[in-house]
């Protein structure tokens, strides 16, 4: 009897396993599926600029543009200050004040995106456009990146809440690869009369660069898929935003707000597959990417 | 005495910049408390909405985030847990295993919406669950995976062999080994590993606004729309150009949300302490 429940648990296991394991392989197919009529139909027209599903024009390049503007402007801003952060936390804090830096990083992190969307709504997007974009726009107005109306909403707006985002995420996963330089290395670098700031800057800093690079990447695609943060800061208007003030419709926006009444046109249901399909890769890519780069670093330096 | 002096002037940079990288929480929740806390009240945790949801409370969404953690933990917890004691006690190749492990690991990449989208093509459309409390549960058990199969995996591994070995010596079988020995050591692993995966559901709203529908009561049935405490927030803000009270609302759930993701992070902080004085010590 007990024969025959341990072989049925076990090929309980095996099942739970491939569930769990071939969930991601599920996802994918079905979106690559999916994606396969607008494809067919539309081949490289997918590229194109305009978007118009009342005319059946299926052009993602506005998507695709607004969101790599978003994220680069976002990482702009997020990567020196998260990476400085993460150095000021491990090379000038006491051990308590260190664990208690990390505990405070861990809070911003956890606060749900949504509350970040609705803060930029009701904060970041009347002071870009009461204080901010005004004064810019009339001391700076005759560069091309700075003109424009002050509307608030648009690419500089997505760029800082995406920024804020993900400023803990870097600075979280820097201190942890700034954790693993070894101590000798300081320690000589001590010896031969440098001070704190030349430790820091020379030994810590350069060494921990590939792991910094890991926690970039993972924030990058950590910044492309985020979707509430965004949705209601970039003015969601399907151009090619130049200026840092134009208003701009992110990948993920355009999903939320209209996959679910695309369905019964079936291209334009497909069109949006092709959106999700550039999401998934983009973020798995550079996802993948950073933890590889992370396991390497570990590797090489060993957990301590 | 000029390197001293850098190091000062290094250090006080420094510090302006962590205080800006960690100041977003307090003007968050100082611009939250500003617009919601006249909300605040016991009767918003306790009463139902009125007149679409300009009067009245948000239990719909504090029963409805409840009700769709259970669901979502109970199809979740088995998957992982069974998943988790494959991988580390009866896989012996090394290859396979990290194969399993790196397509779990990609499995965490995927952005929210995707898994949203997946949700409503799979379950809302094409298994005609429709816009429900089973579909959301079933998206977001997926999006549980990750998180929780890797913390249970890890704590799994770190169970001494010698205990296992122990236990085979005195003739156990590795169905009861597995069982009996190394899941009740690695309890509190799996609390914590639960914790971390409620902290996501409880904070994810877009695979929800493909996936359920609304719900101003608590559901009865698993096909019924369900309301949680981000959807709500999603439906108010939407709602805010046309009735500026709703803002206040979305604001002050905003509040109660925060809240209870900070008392489940302390409580896996907690835990997670207690787990590796327990097992490494």
């Amino acid at each position: 009897m007990d024969r025959v429940m341990e072989k049925v648990g076990k090929k309980l296991l095996t099942l739970s396993a491939i569930i769990a394991t071939s969930t991601i392989l599920f996802i994918a197919i079905m979106i690559l599926i999916g994606t396969a009529p607008a494809l067919r139909k539309f081949g490289f027209s997918l590229l194109g600029t305009v978007w118009n599903p009342n005319l059946g024009r299926y052009g993602l390049l506005p998507f695709i543009i607004s969101s790599l503007y978003v994220v680069v402007i976002s990482l702009i801003i997020a990567v020196p200050i998260g990476v400085l952060s993460a150095l000021f936390v491990v090379e000038f804090c006491s051990k308590r004040i260190r664990e208690f830096l990390e505990a405070l990083f861990q809070v911003n992190f956890s606060i749900p995106s949504i509350v970040y969307g609705f803060w930029a709504l009701v904060f970041i997007v009347p002071i870009l456009r009461e204080k901010i974009q005004p004064a810019l726009i009339n001391y700076l107005g005759f560069i091309p990146l700075f003109s424009g109306e002050p509307r608030g909403f648009g690419v500089l707006a997505a760029g800082i809440i995406l920024a804020i985002m993900i400023t803990p995420l870097i600075a979280a996963i820097s201190i942890e690869v700034m954790k693993l330089v070894p101590e000798e290395l300081k320690l000589s670098a001590y010896a031969l009369g440098a001070s704190k700031s030349e430790v820091a800057f020379r030994v810590t800093l350069r060494v921990a660069f590939p792991g910094i690079g890991a926690a970039i990447l993972l924030s990058l695609g950590r910044a492309v898929g985020e979707t509430m943060a965004v949705l209601w800061v970039t003015g969601n208007v399907a151009i090619i935003p130049k200026s840092l003030f134009d208003p701009c419709y992110v990948l993920t926006s355009v999903l939320v707000n209209e996959f679910g009444a695309s369905v019964g046109d079936p291209y334009h249901t497909s069109a949006l597959f092709s959106i999700a399909f550039i999401l998934l890769l983009m973020s798995i890519g550079f996802v993948s990417l950073s933890k590889f780069i992370i396991k390497r670093i570990e590797r090489k330096w060993g957990r301590r | 005495m000029k390197k001293t002096l850098k190091d000062k002037i290094t250090f006080c940079i420094l510090a302006i910049i962590t205080i800006m990288a960690l100041s977003p929480f307090v003007l968050i929740l100082t611009k939250m408390i500003h617009m919601g806390y006249k909300y605040l009240s016991p009767s918003l945790l306790t009463s139902y909405p009125r007149n679409l949801g300009r009067e009245g409370g948000i239990l719909n969404a504090l029963a409805g985030s409840f009700i769709l953690i259970a669901v979502s933990l109970t199809i979740s917890l088995p998957i992982c847990l069974g998943a988790a004691i494959y991988l580390t006690e009866f896989v012996s190749n090394k290859k396979i295993k990290d194969i399993a492990d790196s397509l779990v690991e990609v499995l965490a990449g995927v952005p929210s919406i995707v898994f949203g989208i997946f949700g409503y093509y799979l379950f809302v459309y094409i298994l005609g669950l429709g816009f429900s409390l089973l579909s959301a549960s079933l998206t977001m058990a997926l999006m549980m995976i990750p998180i929780m199969l890797r913390t249970i995996e890890e704590t799994l591994e770190l169970v001494p062999k010698e205990i296992k070995l122990s236990a085979y010596a005195l003739g156990a079988s590795e169905w009861e080994t597995a069982w009996s020995i190394t899941l009740r050591m690695a309890t509190p692993g799996i609390i914590t590993g639960c914790l971390l995966s409620i902290g996501r559901i409880l904070g994810e709203t877009a695979p929800l606004i493909l996936t359920t529908g609304y719900n101003f009561r608590t559901p009865i049935s698993f096909l019924e729309g369900v309301a949680t405490l981000t959807f709500t927030m999603y439906e108010y803000i939407e709602l805010g150009a046309a009735y500026p009270e709703l803002l206040g609302k979305a604001a002050a759930t905003s509040i109660i949300l925060i809240g209870i993701i900070l008392a489940i992070d302390l409580l896996t902080l907690y835990l997670s302490k207690k787990l590796t004085r327990t097992i490494l010590v």
